[in-house]
C-alpha cells in the first residue's frame, strides 16, 4: 500500500511540476496528494473536528467513492451515556455517516456486535438516534449468528478461522470509529481493538489464541481503509467499561493507516498518569512487525490544526 | 331440533368475552417484557390475573398469617361468586379459556349439518364423586397453608397458566418467528427492505419444561374426552367459588321445559341433575351450552321470567323439594384430605423431603441459590412466591430461571438467577415490579442496585489469567459495578482479576462472559441482603458495601481504587 502511495505521490509530484496545476482529489480538499500527512490530529467541536481532519487527509472522497457500501465501526457496547467515555461520541459518527453519504455511498451501515445488552447500549450511548437522524434503520447490534458468515484468515498465525457479518465481508470500505480508550488486557482499545465488533466468536482470542497475535491476524484480515479515533473525551483508566478517570483533549486522531492512527492515540495522552510509548502495546508492535501499519510516528508526517 | 336465536347470543357472547379475556391475559404477559417502561397505565398492573386467583387470596394471608394486600381482589372474585356462581370460571379464567380453545382446535369437524358444532359435542360424564376430587384438594392446600407452607402453586390455575404460556408457549412462538425471520432475511435485502432485513428475535429459553409439558399434555389432551377435566374434578380455586356458589341469585331459571333433556346431556361440568330444572350451581360454570340447546326456555338471570307455560314445575325448582345429589365430599373425607395436606406441609418443614432446604428449621443454607433482587427472606419468600413466572417473563437477560429442587421441594418452581443463562442488568428493575405477592419487593431503581444478590469469587485454576498467564480479563470489562480490580501478580506476565466483594452486586456479568467453558468465577449468594422491609441502601451502607455504577472514586488509577504502584506498568501494558 506503502508503495503504491509513494509511486502516485511522485507521479502526482511530476505532473504538478509538468503542468504547473495543483492536483485535486475527487472530494473538494485543495491539498495535493503528495501534502497528504500520514496522521491528522484536529482539536475542536466534535463535528468540525472530524470533518477537518478526514479532509486534511484528502477528504472522505479518497476513501469513498460514489455508489460503494460502506461499513462504519464505532464503539457502542457499554450502557453508558457519551460523557462517560465508553463509546464513541454520538456526533462524531454521525459526521462520519454524512460524509459518507456525501462522497455518495450507496450503502452505509453503523455496526457493531455487543457484548451485554444491545438495547440499552443503542438508547443510552445516543448513538442510534443520531444516526436515524441522517437516515433511520442503518445502526444495528447483529447478536444473532445468522448475519455472520465463517471466513478464513488466510495469512494469519493463529486465528485462521472466525464467523464475520455478511455486511462486512460485502462492503467495499470498512472505517473505524472507535473512542480512545485504556483495555485491560489490551492495554489500549482503539481501531484494531474494535475490529473484535465485527466477528461472531470473541471467546477464541481469549481462550484458544493469544489476544495479541489474534488482534493482529484480524488487522491483516479487516484493515480499515480510514480509522477516526475519537479522542473528544478519554477514558485513561478503567476501561473499557469504566469507571474510569476521564481526560477531555477534545481533539479528532484520523489516519488511512490504523496502526499509526493507534501509536498516535497511545503516545498523545496518559494511561493511568503514566506517558507510554506504542511500542509498548503488544499488538501494536507486532502489526507493525508484520507490515500490516507503522507505530514509528515520529517518522511519520502528523498535521495538527484547530477549528 | 331447531336451533334458538339465543344459541348464538348467549354462547357467542359467552365465547367472546372468555375470547377478549384470554387475549388481554396474553397482551399484560407481553407488557411485563416492558415492565416499568410505562406502556400501562398505573392503576393497570400487568399482573393483574394472578391477582386475581381467589385461592392465591386466601391460602397465601393463611400462610403467612398476614394480609397481602395486592392479593385482596382474588377474595372480590370469591365474593363475586356469591352473587354470579363460577362465573370467574366460564368467562374470565385463562386457563379455562385455554381449555375450551384446545378442545376446539382439537374437535372433528361434524359430518354431517345436523351433528353439533365443533365444542359443542355431547361430553362424556365424569362420575359424580370424581368433582369431589377438587374439595378434597383445596382443604389439602389449606391445611398446608395453616402450618405456614405455601404448596398452592401446585395446583393454582392462574399461577400455573401464566407459566405455561410464559416459560412454553411464547418461546415457541418465539422460536417459529425467528425461523421465519431468518428465511424472509435473503428476500428482504434484495427488495432492501431494512427494518425486516436487520429485526431480530431474541429466543427465551426457561428450565423445568418437563413438567409443564407432561402436565399440560395430560390436560390437554384429556380435554378432548372429559372436556373441563380439571375444572370438573381437580381445580381448587373452582372448589372455592364452588363453596362460594352455593344458590347465586344470577343463576341458570327454566321455565317452559320440554322434557327433552338436552341440557343434561351437553352440560359440560355435570352440573344438571335428572329433574333438569335443579342445578348444583357449585359445578355450574356458566358456560350456558344449556341455554343453547334447550328449545323451551332457559335463561341465566336475576330473576325468574315471567308467564309460565309449559308441562314441566314452575321456575327454576331449586326448591326444597328437589334436593340433588351434591358433589361435596363428605365430613371424614374432608378431614382426611386437610390431614394428608398437613402432614406433606410437616414433612416439608422438617426437610425430611431434602437436606438441602434452607427454609427447614435449622438447616444449612444453601449458598448457590441466588434469588431475584429484592427477594424477602427465604422463609417468607417460600410461602409468598406463586411460582407465576412473571418474574421469569419480565426478566430482560432471561437469567430467571424456575427451579426443581435447587430449594428443596418447597421451593420447586421458584425463581433463581443463573448468571451463565443471563446476569442482573444493572439498570432493570422489572421483576419486582411484576410480582403479585410482593415475593419480590417493588423496589425503584436506586434501591434495586444496593440489594446484593452475592458474591464473585474468582477460580484461579481455570482462570486464563491466573494459570496460563494470558491476556484476558473480560470479566472486569463486563462488571458494572467495577468490583473487579486488576493487579500485577508476581511472576506473571499479564495483570490477573480480584474481585473486591464490597463492590460486588453479585449480578453475574463476568460469570456469564467468562470465556473458559466451565466459568473461571462464580457467583455465590454471598453476602445478599434480603429485607422484608426497609431501605436496601440504608442496610447497604450499614454493611460498607459500595454499591455504585459510577462510583464518586471513579478517578482512582486502578479499578477498585488502588494507585498504580511505582514501577509498574498500566494493565495490558507490556515493557
Amino acid at each position: 500500500m506503502r508503495r503504491r502511495d509513494f509511486l502516485k505521490w511522485q507521479l502526482a509530484g511530476a505532473a504538478c511540476l509538468a503542468t504547473g496545476f495543483g492536483l485535486s482529489s475527487v472530494s473538494d480538499a485543495n491539498q495535493a496528494p503528495a501534502a497528504w500527512p500520514d496522521v491528522a490530529i484536529a482539536k475542536g467541536d466534535p463535528a468540525k473536528a472530524v470533518r477537518a481532519a478526514v479532509d486534511a487527509l484528502g477528504g472522505m472522497g479518497r476513501f469513498v467513492k460514489a455508489g460503494q457500501k460502506v461499513v462504519i465501526k464505532p464503539n457502542m457496547s457499554f450502557a453508558r451515556a457519551p460523557e462517560l467515555a465508553t463509546n464513541t461520541h454520538p456526533l462524531v459518527v454521525r459526521e462520519v455517516l454524512v460524509m459518507c453519504k456525501e462522497a455518495g455511498a450507496a450503502k452505509v451501515r453503523v455496526l457493531d456486535h455487543s457484548l451485554q445488552d444491545p438495547e440499552q447500549a443503542l438508547v443510552l450511548s445516543g448513538i442510534r438516534d443520531a444516526c436515524d437522524s441522517v437516515e433511520p434503520g442503518i445502526c444495528h447490534h447483529l447478536m444473532d449468528n445468522s448475519f455472520y458468515q465463517e471466513a478464513s484468515l488466510p495469512d494469519a498465525v493463529e486465528m485462521r478461522t472466525n464467523a464475520f457479518m455478511k455486511d462486512v465481508l460485502e462492503a467495499d470500505v470498512l472505517i473505524a470509529v472507535p473512542v480512545a480508550k485504556a483495555h485491560g488486557s489490551a492495554g489500549v482499545s482503539l481501531a484494531m481493538k474494535g475490529q473484535m465488533g465485527l466477528i461472531w466468536d470473541r471467546k477464541v482470542m481469549h481462550g484458544r489464541y493469544s489476544l495479541d497475535v489474534s488482534l493482529a491476524d484480524l488487522a491483516q484480515r479487516l484493515k480499515p481503509q480510514l480509522s477516526i479515533i475519537d479522542a473528544t473525551r478519554v477514558l485513561t483508566t478503567g476501561g473499557p467499561g469504566g469507571p474510569g478517570k476521564i481526560i477531555t483533549p477534545g481533539e479528532v486522531i484520523a489516519s488511512a493507516d490504523p496502526v499509526a492512527a493507534d501509536a498516535t492515540a497511545v503516545a498523545s495522552y496518559e494511561w493511568y498518569g503514566r506517558v507510554m510509548q506504542p511500542r509498548q502495546v503488544a499488538h501494536i508492535r507486532l502489526a507493525h512487525a508484520r507490515g500490516i501499519g507503522r507505530m514509528d510516528i515520529e517518522k511519520l508526517r502528523t498535521q495538527r490544526m484547530s477549528v | 331440533m331447531r336451533r334458538r336465536p339465543a344459541f348464538r347470543s348467549a354462547n357467542s357472547g359467552r365465547r367472546l368475552a372468555q375470547g377478549l379475556s384470554l387475549l388481554f391475559f396474553l397482551y399484560l404477559l407481553w407488557t411485563m417484557r416492558a415492565a416499568g417502561s410505562g406502556c400501562l397505565p398505573d392503576w393497570l398492573p400487568p399482573d393483574l390475573y394472578l391477582r386475581l386467583d381467589p385461592l392465591a387470596a386466601f391460602a397465601v394471608p393463611v400462610a403467612m398469617r398476614e394480609i397481602i394486600p395486592p392479593l385482596l381482589p382474588g377474595l372480590g372474585v370469591a365474593l363475586l361468586a356469591l352473587l354470579f356462581g363460577r362465573i370467574f370460571c366460564g368467562y374470565i379464567c385463562p386457563f379455562g379459556a385455554t381449555l375450551d380453545l384446545a378442545r376446539f382446535l382439537g374437535a372433528r369437524r361434524p359430518a354431517k349439518r345436523r351433528d353439533p358444532s365443533p365444542g359443542h359435542e355431547v361430553p362424556a360424564a365424569t362420575p359424580r364423586v370424581w368433582h369431589g376430587g377438587k374439595y378434597l384438594l383445596l382443604a389439602a392446600l389449606l391445611a398446608a397453608a395453616a402450618l405456614g407452607v405455601n404448596a398452592v402453586f401446585a395446583a393454582s390455575p392462574i399461577p400455573l397458566i401464566t407459566r405455561f404460556y410464559a416459560t412454553f408457549i411464547l418461546p415457541l412462538a418465539q422460536l417459529a418467528g425467528k425461523q421465519g425471520l431468518d428465511l424472509l432475511r435473503p428476500a428482504a435485502d434484495s427488495l432492501h427492505l431494512d427494518a425486516l432485513s436487520y429485526a431480530q428475535l431474541a429466543v427465551r429459553r426457561f428450565d423445568a419444561l418437563f413438567f409443564i409439558l407432561v402436565f399440560f399434555g395430560a390436560l390437554l389432551t384429556l380435554e378432548h374426552f372429559r372436556p373441563r377435566f380439571w375444572c370438573r374434578c381437580l381445580c381448587p380455586a373452582g372448589a372455592l367459588l364452588a363453596l362460594f356458589s352455593r344458590r347465586p341469585p344470577w343463576r341458570r331459571r327454566v321455565s317452559r321445559c320440554t322434557g327433552c333433556g338436552q341440557c343434561r346431556e351437553h352440560c359440560p361440568t355435570g352440573a344438571i341433575d335428572a329433574s333438569v330444572f335443579h342445578t348444583d350451581h357449585r359445578e355450574c360454570i356458566a358456560c350456558r351450552r344449556c341455554e343453547a340447546v334447550c328449545p323451551g326456555v332457559t335463561r341465566f338471570s336475576f330473576t325468574s321470567s315471567r308467564g309460565h307455560e309449559g308441562r314441566g314445575p314452575l321456575t327454576d325448582g331449586a326448591g326444597r323439594r328437589a334436593r340433588a345429589r351434591s358433589g361435596l365430599p363428605g365430613r371424614r373425607q374432608f378431614l382426611q384430605a386437610g390431614l394428608a395436606g398437613a402432614g406433606c406441609a410437616a414433612c416439608s418443614l422438617l426437610g425430611l423431603d431434602s437436606l438441602q432446604q434452607p427454609a427447614a428449621i435449622g438447616l444449612i443454607r444453601q449458598a448457590a441459590l441466588l434469588r431475584p433482587p429484592g427477594a424477602v427472606p427465604e422463609e417468607d419468600f417460600l410461602r409468598l412466591c406463586l411460582r407465576c413466572g412473571a418474574c421469569m417473563q419480565a426478566c430482560p437477560s432471561n437469567g430467571l430461571q424456575p427451579t426443581y429442587f435447587a430449594a428443596g421441594v418447597a421451593g420447586m418452581f421458584s425463581p433463581v438467577l443463573v448468571p451463565r443463562r443471563g446476569p442482573c442488568e444493572a439498570n432493570c428493575n422489572a421483576c419486582g415490579q411484576v410480582c403479585p405477592s410482593r415475593a419480590l419487593r417493588r423496589l425503584p431503581l436506586d434501591e434495586k442496585q444496593r440489594a446484593k444478590l452475592g458474591a464473585a469469587v474468582v477460580l484461579p485454576k481455570k482462570c486464563l489469567a491466573w494459570e496460563q498467564d494470558r491476556r484476558c480479563v473480560v470479566c472486569q470489562e463486563v462488571c458494572p459495578y467495577g468490583a473487579i480490580s486488576l493487579r500485577p501478580e508476581p511472576g506473571r506476565q499479564v495483570p490477573v482479576p480480584f474481585v473486591k466483594p464490597q463492590r460486588c452486586f453479585g449480578c453475574g456479568a463476568c460469570e456469564c462472559h467468562c470465556p473458559v467453558e466451565s466459568p473461571a468465577i462464580v457467583v455465590e449468594a454471598l453476602g445478599a441482603l434480603r429485607l422484608r422491609t426497609g431501605s436496601y441502601i440504608e442496610a447497604a451502607r450499614d454493611a460498607q458495601l459500595v454499591l455504585e455504577l459510577e462510583p464518586k472514586d471513579a478517578i482512582h488509577l486502578l479499578p477498585g481504587g488502588e494507585a498504580l504502584p511505582d514501577g509498574a506498568l498500566p494493565p495490558g501494558f507490556t515493557e
